[in-house]
């Protein structure tokens, strides 16, 4: 129902929840972005916390960031120069990958995507933006196929199989051609600095502030939409987020009134699909629901409604 | 029906971040154009040269081979990469790095050399190679100018000028592009050892017999202030003793024994 997620209007926990969680998102932001000099100055940050990633989209080349992001550190292992023969051969490259992997993954299946909902700060950013008023309109279901696709051949297949020259490395495709976070925290910051001197202002920065500003215009009038359609990252966690340890339960109590879906933020009925991939954990369906139907916890309730989470 | 195709949709979406990326692909079939202020790629292996020098689109290919240790080498360098700027898509210009077994020190020179051509490394084994394959002298820096279906049009041995080279891809006959055109005609032989070693004395003494006193420069790889000095002319560690010749703008690459120097020095004197 319209106007369910204003202020004054949410249910007393509902409205906790969602202050707590944003100030969660804003602490994160802040954390991740410790290095502020590096606005003033244009300069990368370089220190040893850069061979963390966050739990998030975030990128490695934002000049603030203290952290790196994971989809960019899997893109540059897989498309350096020998890692194919080394995945054969057991190579010191291949394990780092595994690794890389095993840490993107692991938040994936204890929790699902429970980062994009707590950490991500191109998540925080679609959701603001979401408040600005305007007609709205859904996203087709089958969309969320979209970052499946993404996640294959952006971030796996073409940076380790598409190379100029045999020997030569491969690039990291999705961020030199879709990532509009890169281009906000990196490309725009850099480009604002000094105007193309460390930069390139060429076809690809155009081309990704186009993709930028659509998506963030899209964020306007649909909830969430890189999200739940074009991410990477979110397709990695939220299959992962399956067969994770914690799981959204929805019991028989359920009446269907669909205040779960109003106040999803990625516009998901979650009664209607409990192990979906595209529900970000952020628990907030749990408080808004009036007859307490929905938890989220690493045992199936038995059918007298007893509850774990 | 509607509904059927706006399912389907996203298809469309993903499709259409492949057009950058085709485009990206399109863009690796000419000759490797960068803007004045990016650094050109550094690649290692013949094989690398070989997909460089296989340049459809190309009208002229050229190949300077050269090294760390070789003064005059690195200051043609620039010039090169002037004329290659210059000349937008006809020109595939390749830097070869030959005899130079120091990897980590060419690649932090190319990435604070500002070159805007691509740069390949060989190993000694393929410098060998090549100097076979091409018939190449022993002495650097040499410059061989291909055409587009790869057969060989000019080489010229020893530096020269960027007026030279210009001149070189302009296809005006350059005068004096048999003898060479910068640095003063004088054999200077660095050798590079610790006195304790019979390996290196016996490469000293035939240096000086050769260049002169004046004509040579000893450096010992033990001794910090030595290993400092070696370090700035890009003299490498090779492990055991060597003497490095250059006669005027041209240079030999280093000579482990007194016979190999002799044939070196003979080879640059002529």
């Amino acid at each position: 129902m319209p106007g369910m997620h204003r202020r004054g209007l949410m249910p007393g926990s509902l409205r906790r929840q969602h202050i707590l969680r944003r100030a969660i998102q804003l602490v994160s932001l802040a954390a991740m972005n410790l290095h502020v000099s590096g606005l003033l100055t244009g300069r990368i940050f370089t220190g040893t916390s850069k061979l963390f990633c966050v739990p998030g989209l975030h990128c490695y080349s934002c000049p603030s960031s203290v952290l790196a992001c994971p989809l960019g550190s899997l893109q540059s292992v897989i498309s350096s120069p020998g890692f194919l023969a080394g995945l054969s051969t057991g190579s010191q490259q291949a394990l780092i990958v595994l690794g890389v992997l095993g840490f993107i993954l692991l938040p994936g299946f204890v929790a699902g995507s429970i980062a994009c909902a707590y950490v991500c700060p191109f998540g925080l950013l679609q959701e603001l933006l979401y408040r600005v008023p305007s007609p709205k309109l859904t996203i087709p279901r089958s969309w969320r196929y979209g970052r499946l696709v993404m996640a294959l051949l952006f971030v796996l297949l073409l940076p380790m199989f598409l190379k100029p020259s045999p020997g030569s490395a491969g690039d990291p495709w999705f961020c030199k051609v879709v990532c509009p976070e890169g281009t906000l925290t990196a490309g725009w910051p850099m480009a604002l600095h000094d105007g193309g001197k460390t930069l390139d202002l060429g076809f690809l920065f155009g081309w990704k502030s186009a993709i930028l500003v659509l998506i963030l215009l899209w964020s306007v009038v649909s909830k969430r939409p890189f999200c739940r359609v074009l991410c990477p990252l979110g397709a990695f966690w939220g299959t992962a987020g399956k067969v994770s340890l914690f799981r959204m339960r929805v019991d028989s109590s359920c009446i269907r009134c669909d205040r779960c879906k109003d106040v999803c933020p990625v516009d998901l009925a979650i009664y209607k699909h409990p192990d979906s991939a595209s529900c970000i954990r952020c628990g907030e369906c749990i408080r808004a629901c009036p007859v307490d139907a929905i938890s989220h916890s690493a045992k199936r309730p038995d059918h007298g409604g007893e509850r774990n989470g | 029906m509607a509904r059927g195709a706006v399912e389907k949709l996203w298809v469309l979406l993903v499709l259409v971040f492949l057009v950058p990326v085709v485009i990206a692909v399109m863009d690796w079939e000419k000759p490797q154009r960068l803007g004045r202020a990016d650094l050109g790629p550094f690649l290692t292996g013949r094989r690398s040269l070989d997909s460089l020098l296989d340049c459809h689109s190309c009208r002229l290919v050229l190949v300077n081979l050269w090294a760390t240790w070789c003064p005059s080498c690195m200051r043609e360098l620039p010039e090169i990469d002037d004329v290659y700027r210059g000349m937008p898509d006809q020109l595939q210009a390749v830097a070869v790095c030959m005899d130079d077994p120091a990897l980590e020190s060419v690649r932090s020179y190319h990435s604070s050399s500002g070159l805007s051509m691509p740069m390949v490394w060989l190993s000694t084994e393929e410098s060998a190679a090549l100097r076979d394959d091409w018939d190449l002298p022993q002495v650097l820096p040499a410059t061989v100018l291909f055409d587009a279906h790869g057969s060989e049009l000019r080489r010229v041995a020893g530096a020269r000028s960027r007026e030279f080279f210009q001149g070189m891809v302009d296809g005006v006959e350059m005068a004096g592009d048999t003898g060479s055109a910068t640095g003063p005609e004088a054999l200077h032989v660095n050798v590079v050892g610790s006195r304790a070693d019979s390996a290196y004395l016996a490469l000293l003494s035939t240096a000086v017999e050769l260049a002169g006193e004046e004509g040579v420069s000893v450096f010992d790889p033990g001794d910090s202030a030595s290993r400092l000095r070696m370090d700035s002319l890009h003299l490498p560690d090779l492990g055991c003793p060597y003497a490095q010749a250059c006669y005027g703008p041209a240079c030999g690459r280093p000579a482990r024994s007194t016979e190999e120097l002799r044939t070196i020095v003979g080879e640059l004197i002529d």
